[in-house]
């Protein structure tokens, strides 16, 4: 069985293309770094891909404006209509948001109480609703508390109405506590993102946005040993000499590949 | 209120960005020039409101940098209002009060201004084309300024963004 081909789609601004294909590397694709302008016979012979976190475009306009303007959407919005994966993280869910391919939604700047917060830095908490409505979030159960970092300043979703209407139907990531409770509030709704929310699919379950870094916690070893909960524990013991290597994120990477293995 | 808008001396990168995007990504072939301005608009309780808000600009740098921005008061700056060309101001604002006013506590420079809000213009001008008013507000509008998907509009999101189009 061929190993299924992933694209990191690389645009003018973006920062995060590296980790991002030596995370989906090691978790069994082979992923390649594409520039944004890319030949189309190019891209769409790659079986699934990431939009990764950066500043493209150095944010002009608006986080992700121009880029979701490229002919290369174009072909990403066929793949994905194709039943192809496509992940958007940080910077990338903001080009996916613009170029209108999750839902209708669009990343706001950040608030706390409702007023300006500016760029946030920190590890945060999410659980999945409705983990088995997306093959990126099919293998985490609904009581997984999973830290990831966050590191944006526009990351809060906002939704037309109709789009809230039909959020049931998607498998959506919120912010919640180290122990496992929502707010949608400060500190534990960094963002002041509706309804707490981090990341979602379309209806169809092969686009997936998220605001936070999957990639920042594949590995265990990217865990702070400072970390409350499950995750902290095994990193602390992997500081004590366990071989632990795998990250909490690991299930998002796998899932992709076992989906685009099956699909092929 | 005295508006103040404030443009670049020189590249504006955001206009190159978004003016290149109209060009060759949304293939938009009647653009003539995009500006950008950032907006300000102060209230006063002095007498002489303009008196009030030129002195302030001129002696504190807080709101406008010097050395790279240009002030015009009360006047969109260089327009160009050829028969062949129509030129439309967008005003971009964000849905969330706190978004758009400055915090006139923090002003280092001691004034008798009450508040200052902020927003943002877009100043584009197209070639006309044997195209009504009607149909060119409309073509602006779908076109250049609001953003619903990769294939039309950029300069505003209307889920959190506010815009008014008016035509010079």
């Amino acid at each position: 069985m061929a190993t299924p081909r992933l694209a990191v789609i690389q645009f003018p601004g973006s920062n995060c293309e590296y980790e991002t294909q030596r995370a989906a590397a090691f978790y069994g694709f082979q992923a390649n770094i594409v520039r944004w302008n890319a030949l189309k016979v190019d891209l769409t012979a790659y079986d699934a891909y990431i939009l990764p976190g950066g500043f493209s475009y150095q944010d002009r306009v608006r986080s992700g404006a121009i880029a979701a303007k490229l002919p290369i959407m174009q072909v990403v919005s066929e793949a994905a209509s194709e039943g192809k994966l496509v992940l958007g993280i940080c910077n990338g869910c903001q080009v996916l948001a613009e170029a209108g391919l999750v839902t209708e939604m669009a990343m706001a700047p950040n608030t706390r109480y409702d007023k300006p917060v500016g760029f946030i830095c920190n590890w945060q908490y999410v659980q999945i609703q409705n983990p088995i409505q997306s093959p990126f979030t099919q293998y985490f159960s609904e009581t997984d508390i999973m830290p990831i970092p966050v590191n944006h300043g526009e990351g809060r979703f906002v939704f037309s109405e109709t789009a809230r209407s039909e959020l049931s139907r998607a498998a959506v990531l919120r912010y919640v506590s180290y122990s496992g409770d929502r707010s949608d509030s400060f500190p534990v709704n960094p963002n002041g993102s509706t309804d707490g929310i981090a990341g979602l699919s379309s209806p169809s379950g092969t686009v997936f946005a998220m605001m936070p870094h999957p990639e920042r916690a594949a590995f265990l070893k990217q865990v702070p040993t400072s970390l409350s909960g499950v995750w902290g524990d095994r990193r602390r013991q992997a500081t004590a000499g366990s071989k632990e290597v795998n990250g909490p994120w690991e299930k998002l990477f796998v899932g992709m590949l076992d989906h685009t293995r099956a699909r092929n | 209120m005295v508006r103040v808008y404030v443009g670049l001396q020189q590249t504006d990168l955001h206009c190159i960005s978004a003016a290149e995007a109209f060009r060759n990504a949304l293939d938009q072939t009647d653009l003539v020039q995009l500006r950008r301005y950032r907006l300000l608009d102060f209230v006063t309780r002095s007498a002489d409101p303009l008196a009030a808000v030129t002195s302030y600009l001129t002696g504190a740098f807080d709101l406008v940098n010097p050395n790279k921005e240009t002030v015009s008061i009360d006047t969109l700056p260089d327009c160009n209002l050829d028969s062949d060309r129509a030129t439309f101001v967008v005003e971009v604002l964000n849905q969330l009060p706190a978004f758009r006013s400055v915090d006139v506590a923090s002003l280092r420079v001691a004034t008798d201004i009450d508040s200052v809000s902020s927003g943002l213009v877009w100043v584009i001008t197209v070639w006309r084309e044997n195209r009504t008013d009607a149909q060119l507000q409309r073509d602006i509008e779908t076109q250049y300024v609001v953003s619903r998907s990769g294939t039309s509009g950029l300069l505003v999101n209307p889920l959190f963004e506010t815009y008014r189009i008016d035509q010079l």
